[in-house]
């Protein structure tokens, strides 16, 4: 009795031990700030209050385009990650590269998570202003068609509540701050809980 | 051993012309100590300067023993010079960056002298300086420095030995001794001597005078 | 009384002297003067290059428009200064050409009345005017896009009015990473793309006519003070680029150094010959003291004088520089590549005659002390007249004197200093040799023959031996000056080699290659006739610890003001590109410890890293640490092998961090590369092939900010090259006067030796033995030396890596050894012509 009691405990924890892979760009991997204090980290913390075996895998790379998704989720692929935090595309965006080759790579992507089932929380990111509101348009829509397209669930914006505030970013005001990515990790956070 | 044949001198050209020498004749006899004595501007130096051949007469003839200098070329008399006469200056004129001892052994070392060394030694001490002999000139007295070059002028044991006022810039006691070195090493070697002076005194202690006189033997 | 004698009757009676002594001074003078000049122009010229890559004098920017009350410090400062301003937006943008369609990033410059301050922006053709719309020629070409066609920009469309050729503003940090387009800030404004979340460059351009470098500082730190916020940022010209701010700085350097030189030189000569001068007057000086002249009032008297000959040089400097500069002009201008200015201000250079005056007069100050020694009453008793000996002492109003000049002239106590104990050290060594020569040949040829080889020979050791003070002044004089000669050649060559940029000059950079694309890329490139360089993998990691400790970052607080206290920060903070590499590429040099093995098998071991100097001191890593880096969740240990020393001058991509082969191969990686210099016309359908088929490659061009790079180089080169034969032409005039000088002291010994026997070929080989081997042993003490401080100045103070450059070594001995010759040859003509009957008393 007490070993099956045992069991089941273990068995749950084990349910829900789960090894996250954030694949993202310099929003992901925390530029100029260190890792504990990227949100990747801090999902981390918090999950492990409640399920201490969870392991966060910082994929982040600064300046990566979804161009490098596959080759780079192929690297990962090795530690065995059940969920993914697709964050890519900003830089596809910056660099103004053609959004058809973006929603192809992205798709690659998915496809290849899928294919060893993993789970996806697919993220979405919006331009600033001035890249003109066609473009802007364009590029949000994306994101919404690629989740509608492979039935993800999506956060329509990393961002949200961080981007375009002085005090939630970095001087260049482009990278958040300290502060920006706690609140980066509470958004992405509630996205996540449903997939655990 | 030595005979002027009018001999003349002048310097300058044209208007500025001046006849320094107008016609000497003279002969002087091995082993004579001939004083020679006038005026300043009386053609003293000039005519020693001829004699010594230091430089080239105008007319007449100089002849030492059987060489006419007037007919030997610079290089010819540079070395007749070296060899067969010596010179003692009012103004020692000695080397600055020789000692004592290598000023007396320049010549010998000129003329490749064999046994230099030994007869510089032997020279250095004839005149009493053979303690001082590693002293630069600057650090010697007048004296001391008037008889280094009375031991370099008698190094080659030239046959005639002229000296300029030798005297002229010592003290009268320092002058008195150098000139008894003078006259003592010149009769030891049996050297002439032709001595130019204004010192009446000094020109009696030569066996001969001759009296020069706005550039004509008096 | 002390004027009549001093002022008129020496003058009057060796105006030869004193010419001589004018000559030397002014030409020591003229030599600073035109130094002073030429660097000013080269260096105001080399200013508006750098004005021109920045459009203004001072720039306020920031990611962000300033908020209200920023703008409101920004005005309280700038207000009280006459001054022009104008604002300037850069923001990348997605823009159509509704001709095709077709829409691209581009980045829109937009500009207010006034743009740019300084440089052009050239069009096509016509003229660039605040009206509408211009593009870049690089679009122009991508795009086929034309005069006349329609953009749309945001909401808004808008006519091409012009194709800009030539901006010769560059950005304020940073490249670009799409062509350009220029529009007006009030068109901007109605585009609707400057909105609350928008992200560009803003900044605030300002043009201060009245102000001067200084003026600058002091308004930024007072701007920096006023904005407190880090995103804000204060740039001046010379920040707009390293490479520019740096050779600016060489140049300045290098020149008052060679201004210096200059004027130690010609102070040299005037001591020397001021001592031979001396020695000459010193029986009437001593004859006037006995007349009733005091020792003070004869000092007074030398000093008014002198006085007096600075002030004549004072005024022929000033009289001459400017026709004298208006003969060099066009020549010079020519050589610097330069349009130097027709007139120049003579107001800093006055501020220097009195400094001059005091420097010069110092140098003398030890042959006054020496005379004031002078026993004068029993000088006149002695048939030898000797001056008082001074004292080494006595030099220490001249060596604080130059020591401080040194400092102000390079404006560099480190300098300065380097030069000064430079000089020491020469003195010092010099001073060593001469009497250790002197006391060893002393002992071996005391006593000995005189004929050594030959007689001459012998002749030219006892001299060598005996001479005493005056050899040891002329030894020290000709070591010094070779010295100084071999030390601006040297400098010259070593800052030199550093202003040759590579022959490769990049004008794209690419990146973001993915790893597959890599092949197919370079082959389209060879089918292009294009050849890719510098390809390069870059690998994102994180430095995670340190000999097993965890790698601390900095705080991220308000401490960070300075540009430096940034990189640090964001080199502690963020992860480091990791590249690997097996050999050093062409811009790199190892400096501390062992290269890469050539191969291993042993992959169990931590892989070697090779570090970029700079960047190990500023993490504080040493060789031998045990480093542990994080590449995308797998950790790879590494060990620090060796140290690299990146050359500035370079600008093909190079890493911090290398990583020896065989450990990096398979993690996620991208690929830089580099196109080099090629015609317009490749470039543009190579950049138009590449994005059509790897979309996601990028491009950032670099060839305009290289080619001005490039111009400011060869300029600066040039000018060095100028002045340090300016300084030379003096070091040989001097070194002339000196040997010349020796030669002919030694007219009387001459004329004694020819009494004795010598011939004068005997003569002139005696000359050239004695004065060869002095002239030999000194320029061998003081080339070598002068290389020798040239490198500590290089290393020290200009960073350069050392070398020695046997041309500048030996060629220049050469010429100054020739010169050398010639002149004693030339010298001793006259003095052989010595008449012996002058020894005579009668003369």
């Amino acid at each position: 009795m007490k070993l099956v009691t045992l069991l089941m405990i273990l068995m749950s924890f084990a349910a829900h031990a789960k090894t996250i892979l954030f694949l993202g760009d310099s929003l992901t991997e925390g530029y100029q700030l260190s890792r504990e204090e990227a949100f990747p980290a801090l999902i981390e913390q918090e999950l492990k209050k409640v399920f201490p075996s969870t392991k966060v895998i910082n994929g982040g790379v600064s300046g990566a385009t979804t161009a490098s998704g596959v080759k780079r989720l192929g690297w990962y692929l090795k530690s065995k990650p059940d969920i993914i935090v697709l964050a890519l595309g900003s830089n596809d965006g910056l660099r103004g590269l053609r959004l058809e080759q973006s929603e192809k790579n992205l798709s690659e992507v998915i496809e290849k998570a899928k294919a060893s089932d993993i789970k996806i929380l697919l993220v979405g990111m919006k331009m600033p202003t001035n890249y003109g509101e066609t473009y802007r348009k364009s590029f949000e829509k994306l994101f919404v068609s690629l989740a509608k397209k492979y039935k993800i669930p999506l956060l329509p914006f990393l961002l949200e509540g961080v981007g375009g505030k002085p005090k939630l970013n970095l001087p260049d005001g482009i990278h958040p701050n300290t502060a920006g990515h706690k609140i980066m990790a509470q958004t992405v956070l509630k996205a996540l809980r449903p997939l655990l | 051993m030595m005979k002027l044949i009018n001999v003349k001198k002048n310097y300058g050209l044209g208007l500025s012309r001046l006849e320094v020498l107008k016609g000497i004749t003279l002969e002087i006899q091995t082993g004579e100590t001939l004083a020679l004595v006038g005026k300043s501007g009386s053609g003293k130096s000039t005519l020693l300067s001829l004699m010594a051949g230091l430089d080239q007469l105008d007319e007449g003839e100089i002849w030492v023993d059987d060489k006419c200098l007037g007919k030997l070329n610079e290089k010819e008399l540079t070395i007749f010079r070296a060899i067969n006469m010596g010179i003692v200056f009012q103004q020692f004129h000695l080397v600055s960056t020789l000692t004592a001892f290598e000023n007396i052994l320049l010549p010998l070392s000129l003329l490749k002298q064999t046994d230099a060394i030994k007869t510089a030694e032997e020279l250095i001490e004839k005149v009493g300086l053979a303690s001082r002999g590693g002293h630069l000139p600057s650090e010697l007295s007048g004296g001391e420095c008037q008889r280094v070059a009375i031991a370099r002028a008698l190094a080659t044991k030239p046959k005639i030995l002229f000296a300029d006022e030798p005297s002229g810039n010592l003290d009268e006691e320092t002058g008195e001794k150098v000139m008894d070195l003078l006259f003592k090493m010149v009769s030891d070697t049996n050297t002439t001597l032709v001595l130019v002076t204004h010192d009446k005194d000094l020109s009696k202690r030569c066996s001969r005078i001759v009296h020069l006189e706005h550039g004509s033997l008096a | 009384m002390i004027y009549k004698i001093f002022l008129i009757k020496e003058i009057k009676k060796y105006p030869l002297f004193y010419l001589l002594l004018i000559f030397i001074l002014s030409l020591g003078m003229i030599g600073l003067a035109s130094i002073n000049v030429v660097s000013q122009q080269v260096k105001s010229k080399l200013d508006a290059n750098a004005k021109e890559l920045l459009t203004s004098d001072i720039v306020v920017s920031a990611r962000r428009d300033l908020l209200d009350d920023e703008k409101k410090s920004l005005r309280s400062v700038l207000d009280s200064i006459p001054h022009k301003s104008y604002k300037l937006i850069d923001i990348y943008s997605m823009v159509r050409l509704e001709k095709n369609a077709q829409t691209r990033l581009v980045e829109i410059r937009s500009f207010e009345q006034g743009f740019p301050f300084y440089g052009a922006i050239t069009l096509a053709n016509g003229k660039f005017e605040s009206q509408g719309l211009y593009i870049s020629q690089d679009l122009a070409r991508l795009w086929g896009a034309a005069v006349g066609e329609e953009l749309k920009v945001g909401e808004k469309k808008f006519k091409i009015l012009g194709i800009v050729i030539k901006d010769s503003s560059q950005g304020l940090r940073g490249f670009s990473l799409a062509p350009r387009i220029y529009l007006p800030l009030r068109d901007v404004e109605t585009t609707g793309l400057l909105r609350p979340g928008s992200t560009g460059s803003f900044a605030y351009h300002y043009l201060i006519p009245k102000f001067r470098d200084k003026d600058f500082e002091i308004l930024k730190k007072d701007l920096l003070s006023k904005l407190p916020d880090l995103a804000l940022k204060v740039t001046l010209p010379k920040e707009g680029s390293e490479q520019t701010g740096r050779v600016m700085e060489y140049l300045t350097d290098f020149m008052s150094l060679s201004a210096l030189v200059g004027l130690i030189l010609s102070l040299v000569g005037i001591f020397y010959f001021y001592q031979s001068h001396l020695v000459t007057r010193l029986k009437d000086f001593c004859l006037y003291h006995l007349f009733g002249l005091q020792k003070g009032e004869l000092l007074w008297g030398l000093i008014l004088q002198f006085l007096v000959v600075f002030t004549v040089v004072s005024l022929i400097v000033i009289l001459s520089i400017n026709p004298l500069y208006s003969f060099l002009r066009p020549y010079l201008s020519q050589t610097l590549g330069i349009d130097l200015n027709s007139t120049f201000k003579l107001n800093s250079l006055i501020l220097y005659f009195p400094i001059l005056f005091t420097l010069s007069l110092s140098i003398l100050m030890p042959l006054f002390f020496g005379l004031m020694r002078t026993s004068m009453g029993v000088q006149l008793k002695s048939a030898k007249i000797s001056l008082g000996k001074f004292q080494y002492y006595d030099f220490i109003p001249f060596l604080i004197c130059l020591w401080g000049f040194a400092i102000f002239l390079s404006h560099s106590l480190k300098i300065g200093s380097l030069f000064f104990w430079g000089l020491m050290l020469v003195f010092g060594v010099s001073t060593f040799f001469i009497k250790s020569l002197q006391w060893l040949l002393k002992k071996y040829f005391t006593g000995k023959e005189l004929v050594f080889i030959n007689l001459e020979f012998g002749l030219a050791i006892r001299s060598f031996i005996h001479s005493g003070h005056s050899l040891t002044m002329s030894f020290l004089s000709l070591a010094i000056g070779t010295t100084l000669i071999s030390l601006i050649l040297q400098l010259d060559g070593l800052i030199q080699k550093e202003f040759v940029l590579d022959e490769k000059k990049p004008s794209l950079f690419l990146f973001d290659i993915q790893e597959e694309q890599l092949d197919p890329l370079v082959k389209l490139s060879t089918k292009m006739g294009v050849t890719l360089e510098g390809i390069t993998p870059m690998i994102r990691a994180r430095l995670e610890k340190v000999n097993g400790v965890p790698f601390n970052r900095v705080e991220e607080s308000g401490n960070l003001r300075t540009r430096e206290d940034e990189v640090e920060a964001r080199m502690k903070n963020r992860g480091i590109n990791l590249t690997y590499r097996k050999n050093l590429s062409s811009a790199e040099r190892l400096v501390d410890g062992e290269e890469f093995p050539i191969s291993s098998n042993d992959k169990e071991r931590a892989a070697f890293v090779s570090l970029e100097k700079r960047f190990a001191q500023r993490m504080g890593l040493k060789l031998g640490d045990k480093v542990s880096f994080d590449i995308q969740g797998v950790e790879i240990e590494g060990i620090v092998k060796n140290f690299r020393e990146v050359k500035w001058t370079s600008f093909y991509p190079n890493f911090f961090v290398n990583v020896e082969p065989g450990f990096l191969e398979e993690a996620p990686k991208t690929f830089l590369a580099v196109l080099p210099q090629i015609d317009e016309k490749r470039k543009t359908l190579f950049q138009r092939s590449t994005v059509e088929i790897f979309s996601n490659v990028s491009f950032i061009d670099v060839g305009e900010l290289i080619g001005k790079i490039s111009d400011i180089f060869k300029k600066s080169r040039q000018a060095i090259e100028v002045i340090s034969w300016l300084s030379l032409s003096i070091g040989f005039v001097i070194l002339y006067g000196l040997a010349h000088d020796q030669v002919y002291r030694r007219y009387y010994d001459l004329a004694l030796m020819k009494t004795l026997g010598f011939g004068a070929l005997s003569l002139r080989k005696y000359l050239l033995i004695e004065f060869g081997l002095l002239f030999s042993l000194a320029s061998v003490i003081g080339f070598f030396l002068g290389w020798l401080i040239a490198v500590l100045i290089g290393s020290e103070a200009f960073k350069l890596s050392w070398s020695i450059d046997w041309g500048k070594f030996f060629f220049p001995i050469l010429l100054l050894s020739i010169l050398c010759l010639v002149t004693i040859l030339a010298s001793s003509w006259r003095a052989i012509k010595a008449k012996p009957r002058e020894l005579l008393s009668g003369s």
